[in-house]
């Protein structure tokens, strides 16, 4: 396939991935301001429809896309991602506009002024910030409309979820509102919308790109990470964003002989959708025709890692909500609200054994890491559900992600084709702590051979024209 | 004999402890809905009882620990 052709819109010419931007941008087939003014123009035409942005900041924008085309013509390179448009989501601070996590609770300033460490870093690598995007409430809850939430609608179908929480990430990068992005994912909050939405999304290893700045949720498990077309671009991201001790970028190379995990009770539930599981099992013969090798595992306590998971989210939540959800318990959405409480329903005792469960589970996966080097499953076992009636608890059993968040380690969510409904659906490829560059370098690799991560929403393409 | 109607109150009155406790205050309604998952949150929970710790092992509260190789002196 042509790949430069592919990395292009069919619509209007946007570049659809950073690396081609930046190729553009150095080949000066496109000025940064261009490039920015491309996908403002996208913005004013989608976001009425999409409701991505919490808060756009185009005008700062015009500013560093300027300095940027200034630094291109004398030569000064500030970093790989000078004058690409990025966004972050609204639970990460930045200096030029307020966090308000998508709350009427969140009305005090938080980190004021100042940017998290996360964001100066795509600043201080050139990227050009267009705004910050919308979260569901507090990373936690659902879209609720009696607390002016703003709902954000996903770009393959208006009616249909984006995936959350870092819903405006997801689905801005889908409509090409910006060509990457912040997301934070606690239980999946960046492998989720990615899914949905049709684009790749990681999940660092826990602890290797900073949180500080960040609305937190459960401190245990929050993590801030790349969203973007490709896992090439999420690799690039990472390596601007995270702290120096991790391997950077993809590992290239043959997948010849990666052995890779699956665990058959996962796709052979009951609730997971039959055309799911053929996507998955499409993926898995591409993987391994092209060399890796599948191998039939059992997760270790699988149930009770997303039990851990929720119980770890919900309790770490509620100490930094209580004082206000006492006094403001009406503001918060419904949603919130309940998660909140259950984690006032959960012991101290509960509490620490959920972490020894954690532990257990962890020694268990060293023995499943000596027999595979990465674990794949679909990402959410069924496609986006409607907005309407949206109802959370029935959404926890399809998601996949929470094992790997209780445990720490890195996971991406890659496109792996749309179902019969034409909406995307995410194949997720996990390994043990610290090999994110393998786990980004196996994604790159499917994405070498597929060209699901570069479609384009019938609906976005028809909007534009 | 307990019915599953005491069970219910029952439920509901721990719920209503435990969020009074912890200063909170939903409305019955809401408190209704929490009492009607809390028996199956509470099962999920006890779950966690079940799983075998390996001997000398200590809750993953050290995130470098639980990242690092697995506490070797343990498991031999």
């Amino acid at each position: 396939m042509s790949e430069r052709h592919l990395e292009r819109s069919l619509t209007d010419g946007l570049p659809l991935t950073m690396t081609e931007a930046a190729r553009g941008l150095r080949t000066r087939a496109w000025s940064a301001v261009e490039l920015l003014e491309m996908v403002v123009r996208r913005a004013q035409i989608l976001d009425p429809l999409l409701n991505v942005f919490a808060a756009d900041t185009f005008d700062t924008a015009l500013l560093a896309a300027r300095a940027a085309d200034a630094d291109f013509a004398s030569g000064v390179s500030r970093g790989p991602l000078q004058g690409i448009p990025v966004a972050v989501k609204d639970v990460l601070a930045t200096a030029d506009a307020p966090t308000r996590a998508n709350s009427a609770v969140m009305r005090q300033p938080f980190f004021q002024g100042r940017d998290a460490p996360a964001v100066s870093r795509l600043r201080e690598a050139g990227a050009t910030m267009v705004g910050k995007t919308a979260t569901m409430e507090f990373a936690l809850g659902a879209p609720d409309p009696t607390t002016g939430q703003i709902i954000t609608r996903n770009p393959f179908n208006t009616e249909r979820w984006t995936g959350g929480t870092s819903t405006g990430t997801g689905a801005g990068i889908g409509a090409g509102l910006f060509l990457g992005g912040l997301g934070s994912d606690t239980a999946g909050s960046i492998r989720i919308p990615a899914a949905m939405c049709g684009i790749t999304g990681f999940r660092p290893t826990y602890g290797t790109v900073p949180t500080i700045g960040m609305v937190p949720l459960s401190p245990s498990q929050d993590t801030v990470g790349p969203m973007a077309r490709s896992a090439r671009d999420c690799a690039l991201m990472l390596s601007v964003i995270a702290d120096t001790n991790l391997e950077r970028g993809v590992r290239r190379g043959s997948i010849e002989g990666i052995r890779i995990g699956v665990d058959p009770t996962l796709t052979d539930a009951p609730g997971c959708d039959a055309e799911v599981a053929d996507r998955m099992h499409d993926a898995l013969s591409l993987l391994t025709s092209m060399g890796a090798k599948v191998v039939s595992v059992t997760l270790p306590y699988y149930e009770e890692m997303g039990t851990v998971s929720t119980l770890l989210m919900c309790t770490e939540a509620l100490t930094f909500h209580r004082t206000r959800l006492q006094s403001h318990w009406s503001l918060y959405g419904s949603d919130t609200r309940a998660s909140l409480a259950l984690g006032a329903l959960t012991s101290s005792t509960d509490y620490v054994q959920a972490q020894y469960v954690r532990r257990a589970v962890s020694i268990a996966m060293d023995d499943i890491f000596s027999q595979v080097d990465m674990v794949a499953s679909p990402t959410t076992l069924t496609h986006a559900p409607p907005l309407e009636g949206l109802d959370l608890g029935a959404i926890v059993p399809v998601i996949t992600t929470q094992y790997w968040s209780a445990l720490r380690t890195p996971a991406v969510s890659i496109p792996m084709g749309l179902t019969s409904a034409g909406l995307p659906v995410g194949l997720q490829i996990a390994g043990r702590p610290f090999a994110d560059a393998e786990v980004l370098g196996l994604a790159d690799s499917f994405q070498q051979q597929t060209d699901f991560h570069l479609q384009e929403a019938p609906l976005i393409a028809a909007r534009l024209t | 004999m307990t019915t599953d109607a005491d069970g219910d109150s029952a439920c509901e009155i721990t719920v209503r402890t435990m969020l009074h406790a912890a200063g909170l205050r939903p409305c019955d309604r809401e408190i209704a809905a929490l009492a009607g998952s809390y028996s199956t949150y509470r099962a999920q929970v006890e779950r966690l009882y079940s799983v075998p710790i390996p001997a000398g092992e200590s809750p993953a509260t050290d995130p470098v620990g639980l990242l690092g190789p697995s506490s070797v002196h343990a498991r031999e």
